[in-house]
């Protein structure tokens, strides 16, 4: 097949098999250092006296025509309405049904010069620093104040607060998919107040979110609405701690987290015995006795047990290694703290005595007669050469016995981590396990988080993703009952696996995001605050017509709205 | 990009943020593929340059307004291009340019299930011309740039689901269109 290098069609010109530059050829062109020239050489405005007085008449001409044009009846129904002058001309939070009274927590800063926590139900709470109040003519607060608190949880929350979830990126329109919101703000006397410069309030906001990975921390940002600029700004990013799972389930079933993790406690139990009884299996050799030289100033007692001179009572606490042990020679030293020693004791034939083990240098001894007992704390040294001889057989002994350790050591460690090996493999295997359950059972990955971060001013902050909004179907019409389009008026759309609300200007064939493989929830809200609504459990992608029937004509409360609103 | 690597170009942006002086690695890195991004759709050496330089300051000056969301920085940068060129054609009020190879054309016609011997490329182009500028964008990058639906959707700011669905409808639309022309 030979081909024509190249084809002038109408709208494009088809180049085949072009031949492209080579890589020094585009590297003729770099300059980094005239990009940078050009960036700080951009030119700033200038505006001179003349320019200026053109411009103040320009604009007086302007403001004018503005006038004309907003006094003219037809204003606002002549010029072509489209999506973004359709939501321009709205208050950027607009609640659509204003009706409705939603629930907000009001605590009390007892003195806003000392700060405070206040700590809400549903485990979140913020942290207020010490004078972080100021009025609106920057003056900074004391006294009481009322902190008012909102979570903004679901579709229905952004819906009924009307909060508006696009997020213009760079010019790029995508929607914030939230994993938490809250709107904070603050009154003395009725009398909204600001953050003061330099302070802020430090938030952990607890939300449960479907996250991708049981294991995994989601990668969250934290974004500011922003109702000047009409855009959310992103702030910082989310740092994040999972809350462990600790509650049981309503019907007394564990779950496959607690299964998971029942399983996962009685596994490192079972590893902690296994290292143990290898503690066991290897048992540690006994230590050499140190020995003691006498003082020479104290008062001794010459007992040897060995050779039968004296008995022992059978009530002594001491074992027959630790007298074994004893090094030749070994006299018994009466320490200082022992009870006074009666010299008369010394002047009497005792029958037998009683010694217990108080340490390895120290015992209790009792003389033992039929009519008299004398107890005292005793303990064994020995004397000039009896102690240079026993000094040397420990030093053998204590060499031995480092050895015989090392040994034992080496011995434990080769089982140790054959063990550990065995503790990890299982682990994962359990993880492998508890993984694929979940995946049977998707709704098992809700899991609670806390977000941390701050604020430096009062409004609304939500912790999530912006999400890209390409409408991934074009031509859809919503209609009434009767088959006739909505039109101008505004459509809400909620995918079930995005924690966001879409919304359009209603109008024949716009183009939306209904997502395939999840259920969908289209409604509107028209100019009497009445709900259509639809249900789309599976998407068809033919279809581009949905049909939207009115729901509960008469609803009041946030809990009526939910039961309306629900997939 | 692993996520590592992504960790440390962020960093290097980071830097270019505070210091515009310090964007020259990234400048360096990027130059070539975006210049090439630009002359497949311009084949003008001299008008590529201008692009890519014009490419390259907008994204300096936008620089601050970068956030990090796990993707590349390349397909911010490519987004751009891809914006720039079709700004450029807009003004000039001139048709874009496409570039393709024979074996592209061909593997294209093997997705859509016809035999090498059934198509003729005269078709082949002339079904492409009736695309718009968007489907045409896909296809480009799909099957002309051989690039994953992963990129292709960062580059449009799309999910990957949607660059899939799209282009096979697009694949579909064309297949139809070129079985008319057959018959």
């Amino acid at each position: 097949m030979v081909l024509k290098p190249r084809y002038m069609e109408n709208n494009y010109n088809f180049n085949i098999n072009p031949k492209e530059p080579s890589s020094s050829d585009i590297r003729r062109h770099m300059d980094f250092d005239a990009l940078l020239n050009q960036l700080e050489s951009r030119p700033k405005p200038v505006v001179n006296p003349l320019r200026f007085r053109r411009m103040i008449y320009a604009i007086g001409i302007a403001a004018a025509v503005a006038l004309l044009l907003v006094l003219s009846p037809n204003f606002f129904t002549s010029s072509p309405l489209d999506s973004n002058n359709y939501f321009a001309r709205q208050a950027f939070i607009n609640p659509p049904l204003p009706t409705i009274q939603t629930k907000e927590n009001i605590e009390i800063i007892k003195d806003a010069y000392q700060g405070g926590v206040i700590q809400y139900a549903s485990g979140s709470r913020i942290v207020v620093p010490a004078a972080a109040f100021m009025n609106d003519r920057g003056h900074e607060i004391g006294g009481e104040v009322e902190v008012h608190y909102r979570e903004l949880n679901d579709f229905v929350d952004f819906f009924v607060h009307g909060i508006p979830m696009v997020y213009d990126s760079t010019g790029l329109q995508r929607y914030l998919s939230s994993a938490g919101m809250v709107e904070i703000y603050a009154e003395q006397n009725g009398q909204r107040l600001k953050l003061a410069p330099g302070k802020a309030i430090q938030v952990e906001l607890v939300s449960e979110v479907i996250v991708d990975d049981y294991f995994t921390l989601p990668k969250y940002s934290v974004y500011q609405l922003d109702t000047k600029k009409r855009n959310w700004q992103y702030r910082n990013i989310d740092i994040l701690q999972f809350i462990e799972e600790d509650q049981w389930a309503v019907d007394g079933q564990l779950t496959p987290q607690q299964q998971w993790q029942q399983q996962l406690v009685k596994l490192n139990e079972a590893y902690q015995q296994e290292l143990a009884d290898l503690q066991l299996q290897y048992p540690l050799p006994a230590a050499p006795f140190k020995p003691t030289k006498a003082s020479g100033d104290r008062p001794v007692l010459e007992l040897d047990f060995l050779n039968g001179e004296i008995a022992l009572d059978p009530l002594s606490q001491v074992q027959q290694e630790d007298i074994e042990r004893l090094h030749n020679g070994t006299i018994w030293q009466i320490t200082e703290d022992s009870p006074k020693v009666d010299p008369n004791a010394f002047k009497v034939t005792w029958e037998r005595v009683r010694l217990k083990k108080l340490n390895n240098q120290r015992y209790e001894l009792t003389l033992i007669h039929s009519q008299n007992e004398e107890r005292l704390i005793v303990e064994p040294v020995l004397f000039g050469a009896d102690y240079e001889r026993a000094t040397n057989n420990y030093q053998l002994e204590l060499q031995a016995y480092n050895e015989a350790v090392t040994e034992r050591e080496q011995q434990i460690s080769v089982s140790k981590e054959g063990l550990q090996q065995l503790f990890n493999d299982k682990k994962i295997a359990l993880q492998l396990d508890f993984k694929s359950n979940l995946q049977n059972h998707p709704e098992q990955l809700k899991r609670q988080l806390i977000h941390r971060f701050i604020i430096n001013e009062f409004g609304i902050w939500a912790c999530g993703q912006a999400v890209d909004t390409q409408s991934s179907l074009s031509e859809v019409t919503f209609v009434d009952q009767d088959g006739q389009p909505f039109e101008a008026i505004t459509a809400y759309i909620v995918n079930d696996n995005q924690n966001t609300l879409y919304r359009y200007m209603a109008e024949e064939e716009m183009s939306v995001n209904l997502q395939s493989g999840t259920p969908n929830l289209l409604w509107i809200v028209d100019n009497e605050g009445r709900i259509s609504l639809s249900r789309i459990e599976e998407l068809d992608a033919q279809s581009t017509t949905f049909k939207l029937l009115p729901v509960g004509n008469d609803i009041k409360t946030e809990e009526e709205l939910r039961a309306v609103l629900q997939f | 990009m692993s996520a590592s690597e992504m960790n440390a170009e962020w960093l290097e942006i980071q830097a270019a943020q505070r210091n515009p002086a310090r964007f020259r690695p990234l400048y360096e890195r990027y130059y070539e593929p975006i210049f090439r991004f630009l002359y497949r759709r311009t084949t003008d050496e001299e008008l590529s340059a201008d692009l890519c330089s014009q490419v390259f300051l907008k994204v300096m000056q936008r620089l601050n307004t970068y956030e990090y969301r796990g993707v590349p920085f390349s397909s911010w940068l490519f987004r751009i291009a891809s914006n720039e060129i079709a700004q450029h054609f807009r003004s000039q009020k001139k048709n874009r340019s496409v570039s393709l190879d024979d074996i592209q054309l061909g593997e294209m016609a093997e997705e859509m299930e016809f035999e090498d011997n059934y198509w003729q490329v005269e078709d082949m182009l002339k079904v492409l011309d009736e695309l718009k500028p968007d489907q045409l964008a896909l296809i480009e990058l799909r099957f002309f740039e051989q690039r994953a639906f992963k990129e292709i959707a960062e580059i449009l700011n799309i999910t990957e689901s949607n660059a899939k669905v799209k282009t096979y409808r697009i694949l579909e639309r064309l297949k139809k269109k070129l079985l008319q022309k057959r018959a």
